[in-house]
């Protein structure tokens, strides 16, 4: 980390100064998803959101809740990598700051196999996280390519969603609809504009709900184990409709598709889960993985089960069971 | 008669030919502002081709709104309710530069007006490219609002 940024950050207090909000947990590790719990001796209420501060100066959500019910304490879970300076939780007109490179600054340096595990991670640059054009294709061929060129291969290539022919449909059904009401005679002319608003406003928003794509799950699983691996073979895709979100996987095929036990691979990710609920936090980093997004996606709470969202497409990669 | 049905046929068959085209580009993205201007001033010519003036010309508008809501979805890469704000930005955008233009504007468009008019929706885009659709949202709905007002009193 840039030195005077450090300096800098080690000047900031933690916990916020006369604040009875308290951050418990034990040491924060970028490119995981960390675990911390939020306690207030006033109680909690409402809505609770941390977001991360980054090295830039820019703010970016991390998680966020309803709190239904008053509580003293309330489990939270987020994304957290180098990028991410400081993290402040808000509730209401209170906020905690906890300045990342300070607490890491009085932890002491960081043991020689965390610092191992960091860099391998800094070296596995997600693809630029362009919002994916085209159909998703079937297969992709890849002869001996370095892990970080494959990602950038597999994102451009394979990752894409089906064209929203129904809207094509319903545009022509309106269309169709907008010439009949058109052809009613002059003496209706009142009749035919509210006809026309009617049919307008609800085509309208049948073409917005048919044209946004599901929620999906881009995932590429890879069998190198680090940046510098090669990897070769096809790649197949498995589609798989879920409750939330649609699942669109390619593996070298002979394992069906499941991204189950997959320790010591390497997964590349595609996201687009937009609103709530999103996709299953489990689905996407399952428990003792190291991940990388492109950008910080948002945690947030439902019945009990966390799922990630994100405003705009993201990539990563997620490196399994270490 | 049949004229009138074949020309409105003509503009609806070329707004879907148009949608039936931009589907071949996914992933591609264009702000939405862009697609309002487009759109306004296609639905402005359509207008005027059909000789629609006043509420029928805001009927014209109107057929082309599911085409707009269209091109925020697939171009503008939005989630929904996203969509939904800048749908809405651009209506009341529309909305205000139609009334607004049977306020100032006496019996048939001019080239002057029309060109006032194309100014009028490139700005509106502009501020649908540039800023969030909440702040054009309310500027748009107070001069639809206030032009309307002129249009009650100029009738009155």
């Amino acid at each position: 980390m840039r030195p005077g940024v450090v300096l800098a950050a080690l000047l900031l207090t933690w916990p916020a100064a006369g604040q009875d909000l308290r951050l418990e947990m034990g040491t924060f590790q970028p490119y995981r998803i960390n675990q911390a719990r939020l306690v207030a001796e006033a109680g909690l209420s409402g809505e609770l959101e941390l977001s991360g501060r980054l090295w830039d100066g820019r703010s970016v959500p991390l998680f966020r809740t309803h709190l239904a019910a008053e509580s003293r304490a309330e489990e939270l879970a987020f994304y957290l990598d180098e990028d991410i300076r400081a993290i402040e939780c808000r509730t209401g007109d209170r906020s905690v700051v906890v300045d990342l490179a300070a607490l890491e600054g009085r932890h002491g340096a960081v043991p020689p196999e965390e610092a191992a595990l960091r860099a391998r991670m800094r070296d596995l640059d997600p693809p630029v996280d362009l919002a994916p054009r085209g159909e998703a294709k079937d297969r992709l061929s890849l002869a001996g390519t370095d892990l970080v060129m494959a990602g950038f291969q597999a994102s451009t290539t394979l990752f894409g969603f089906a064209v929203p022919r129904t809207s094509l449909w319903l545009l022509a059904g309106f269309a169709v609809l907008a010439l009949a009401v058109s052809v009613l005679p002059m003496r209706h002319r009142r009749l035919r504009f509210v006809l026309m608003v009617g049919a307008s406003s609800l085509g309208t928003l049948a073409v917005l709900g048919a044209t946004t794509p599901r929620p999906t799950l881009f995932s590429v699983v890879f069998q190198g184990d680090g940046p510098g691996a090669r990897v070769a073979g096809s790649l197949e895709r498995h589609l798989e409709e879920r409750s939330t979100y649609t699942l669109m996987a390619w593996t070298g095929g002979h394992d069906g598709g499941s991204r189950a036990a997959r320790s010591g691979q390497v997964e590349l990710l595609g996201l687009w889960a937009p609103v709530a609920p999103g996709i299953p936090l489990a689905d996407i980093v399952p428990p003792g993985s190291l991940v990388r997004f492109s950008s910080p996606p948002l945690v947030s709470i439902r019945e009990g089960e966390a799922f990630l969202t994100s405003r705009t497409f993201i990539t990563g990669w997620v490196v399994h069971g270490l | 008669m049949a004229s009138r049905i074949l020309l409105r046929a003509l503009h609806l068959g070329f707004l879907l030919a148009a949608a039936a085209v931009a589907l071949t580009f996914p992933g591609h993205r264009v702000s939405p502002g862009w697609a309002f201007t487009v759109l306004a001033v296609y639905a402005h010519a359509a207008a005027r081709l059909l000789g629609a003036q006043g509420p029928e010309k805001a009927a014209v508008f109107l057929e082309v709104l599911p085409f707009f809501g269209f091109a925020v979805a697939f171009f503008g890469w939005m989630d929904p309710f996203q969509g939904l704000q800048t749908v809405a930005a651009g209506i009341a955008s529309g909305a205000a530069i139609l009334a607004i233009e049977s306020w100032f504007v006496k019996g048939s468009p001019t080239f002057g007006s029309s060109l006032g008019f194309i100014g009028a929706c490139a700005l509106a885009g502009l501020g649908l490219a540039m800023v969030s659709p909440w702040l054009v949202l309310g500027p748009a709905l107070l001069l639809w609002l206030g032009a309307g007002y002129g249009l009650a009193r100029g009738r009155a």
